[in-house]
């Protein structure tokens, strides 16, 4: 889509166009839920993350100010909306006890099995991350925020943050380890074997 | 380190185009969503337009009290023979005053100051007396014996000419009645005093010129400071932007459980007349501003002296809770779910300088003020409910600016509660023009609308 149809479309949402709105919802649906299944605990979850998420795309339109993408704005939105459900939803007197989870490994894996992983068997293990882990890893590695920016997003301090993240990537490097030796297969597919 | 970058390489490489289909039905949702939604626009935008229209009929219910207030209500009309004194009123020199070489206010001060002369009214070049001056003499300065003197209706410098309205004025100087209920003297002609020297004997018809208002006693200005004490309870909203660009939901987040409480500002004002409609104030006051709010998680953190505290970010800065022995056992980022209630205060200390402009409509003057103020951050204080730990912290809050500046604006009036003293009331706008938060989430700019209440001494 060039930037004149988009400047187009933008301005028919502007004017509450049902036909634009639609329009604009079926070029980024498939993108926006893919980024709300990642920051979720599971797919009921992104899909009301989703629906808030692009309520909010329409309703907040004309403050975008043109100035950056405008994908990168409605992912910005479904991001954010996505981290006030975490904070929301925080229903555990005791939400994260950092020492309930492993010490980081030194166990070494291969780069080939990396390379050999699909997305969403990738997407399965970040899935299966501790929350606090989760929101950490995904705002740092897919959004590339940091530390601090991190921290006061998510209400935690800078050090936590990076802990979480230390934390996040040694699960995951030995989950990845522990699934390549149970699957000896070249392409690892988590939950379709 | 290199096989952590490539695993957030590979993540990232990975989810780059990597799509999800949303549920069947999800736009069909969003759809009758948006159409509740804009209904709900319509209904806000009606609301709007009827505020907008109730404010526009507010404003001109306003505007024409105000110019019904101006025209003179009390037309004095009298047939009452008007005698002037046998004696002419004089300078204390004990010469007739010479307004060529005095400025309208002095001739009028000193006037002020003759016996008998309690009263006063000035006559501006439009303005008509209705009234025959055939009867009316003035003394010429130059006439040393108050018995010459010259009739108004042949002279060239007559007062009054055939119509019954003023001439020989001059713009510096206009005429000026000065009268009480047994004397009258006109005053204010460029090179002419003209006081009544003789008894006159004719009807006097003071038409709308000169009213009840004209007539009223002026208030003393013997010095141009006044001093005034008020207080102000205020309903306080605030702005609020986020630091980041595009994002709405810090803004909202805090939007959603924060609400402004009972906030108030008292002070001590000194006032300034630069003339008699322009003033210059400053002076000192206090403002408490008061929110409630909802905390639903707090986090646990550590500070560099290794000792735990719990933390919170609001619009107004992170409050950082200091944590007893009870709760050594956290960590730093543990989370704990609260839904508590807090209350968070606010207290600074505003130095204003403002400008007024002032009307004076009888006993009452009508004012419009605005200015800057530059406000210290005093105190902060939060009042909490953690389970079963209720701390009070004061002066624990990161990411507030020990200084801001911002505006006031109001309109008011002043009534005179007795001599020298009047009460006043308006409304009132405060605002920010700078944040009062730094390094934060969101930059927070409050302003409140409050009613100004109090006394002035003018001495």
């Amino acid at each position: 889509m060039d930037s004149t149809e988009e400047e187009k479309l933008i301005k028919g949402c502007i004017n509450l166009d049902r036909e634009s709105q639609n329009r604009l919802y079926k070029i980024y649906a498939a993108k926006m839920f893919a980024v709300c299944f990642q920051y979720s605990k599971n797919r009921e979850e992104a899909e009301d993350t989703f629906h808030e998420g692009f309520m909010k795309v329409f309703q907040n339109i004309s403050s975008f100010s043109k100035t950056g993408s405008f994908e990168g704005w409605i992912r910005k939105i479904m991001v954010n909306t996505a981290l006030a459900k975490y904070r929301k939803n925080s229903h555990l007197s005791l939400l994260v006890r950092l020492d309930d989870y492993p010490e980081s490994t030194n166990e070494r894996y291969n780069d080939e099995i990396l390379e050999k992983i699909e997305a969403d068997a990738l997407l399965q293990l970040i899935q299966k991350l501790p929350p606090a882990y989760k929101i950490v890893f995904n705002l740092y590695v897919f959004e590339g925020f940091q530390h601090k920016e991190i921290a006061e997003k998510v209400g935690i301090s800078t050090g936590t943050s990076k802990s979480n993240l230390y934390e996040a990537k040694a699960i995951l490097k030995k989950q990845i380890t522990k699934n390549y030796h149970l699957v000896e297969a070249t392409t690892i597919r988590y939950g379709r074997k | 380190m290199e096989e952590n970058n490539n695993l957030e390489k590979r993540a990232k490489s990975a989810f780059d185009k990597f799509q999800m289909n949303p549920p069947l039905r999800s736009w069909d949702r969003l759809s009758s969503e948006l159409d509740r939604h804009q209904e709900v626009v319509i209904k806000h935008k009606t609301d709007r337009t009827r505020i907008i229209m109730i404010a526009a009929m507010i404003f001109l219910t306003s505007m024409l009290s105000w110019k019904f207030l101006n025209t003179p209500a009390h037309i004095v009309s009298t047939d009452k023979v008007i005698e002037s004194s046998a004696n002419t009123y004089k300078s204390e020199s004990g010469k007739p005053i010479d307004v060529k070489s005095k400025t309208k206010n002095h001739t009028q001060q000193v006037l002020n100051t003759l016996p008998g002369i309690e009263t006063f009214a000035s006559v501006t070049d439009n303005q008509k007396l209705n009234h025959s001056p055939d009867n009316y003499k003035v003394q010429h300065p130059d006439v040393t014996s108050p018995d010459e003197h010259t009739d108004l209706s042949n002279s060239n410098t007559s007062l009054f000419n055939s119509s019954g309205s003023t001439g020989m004025t001059n713009d510096l100087n206009p005429p000026i009645i000065v009268a009480d209920k047994d004397h009258l003297a006109i005053s204010g002609m460029s090179g002419i005093t003209a006081y009544i020297t003789e008894s006159v004997d004719v009807p006097l018809t003071l038409n709308h010129q000169v009213s009840d208002y004209q007539l009223q006693p002026q208030p003393d200005v013997s010095s141009p400071f006044s001093i005034a004490a008020y207080f102000s309870p205020n309903y306080t909203w605030q702005t609020l932007k986020d630091n980041t660009d595009n994002n709405i939901d810090d803004v909202s987040m805090y939007n959603d459980r924060e609400k402004a409480m009972f906030s108030f500002t008292a002070g001590i004002n000194v006032l300034y007349s630069i003339n008699k409609s322009w003033t210059i104030i400053t002076g000192v006051s206090y403002t408490r501003i008061a929110r409630s709010m909802l905390i639903p998680v707090i986090y646990a953190n550590m500070n560099s002296a290794n000792q735990m505290y719990f933390e919170y970010s609001t619009s107004n800065g992170v409050i950082e809770v200091p944590l007893d022995d009870s709760h050594n056992s956290l960590h730093p980022g543990d989370s704990i779910l609260t839904e508590s209630k807090a209350h968070q205060y606010l207290k600074t200390v505003n130095i204003p300088l403002l400008i007024r402009y002032s009307i004076k409509k009888s006993k009452s003057v009508f004012y419009a003020e605005g200015g800057i103020t530059t406000n210290f951050l005093l105190q902060t204080k939060a009042k909490m409910r953690i389970d079963d730990y209720e701390p009070t912290v004061i002066n624990n809050n990161n990411g507030l600016r020990k200084t801001s500046f911002g505006y006031l604006a109001g309109i008011g009036a002043e009534h005179q509660f007795k001599h020298n003293v009047n009460f006043f009331f308006g409304p009132v706008l405060r605002g920010s023009f700078t944040s009062i938060t730094k390094n934060s989430a969101v930059n927070t700019y409050p302003y409140s609308i409050g009613i100004n209440i109090g006394m002035i001494k003018h001495f």
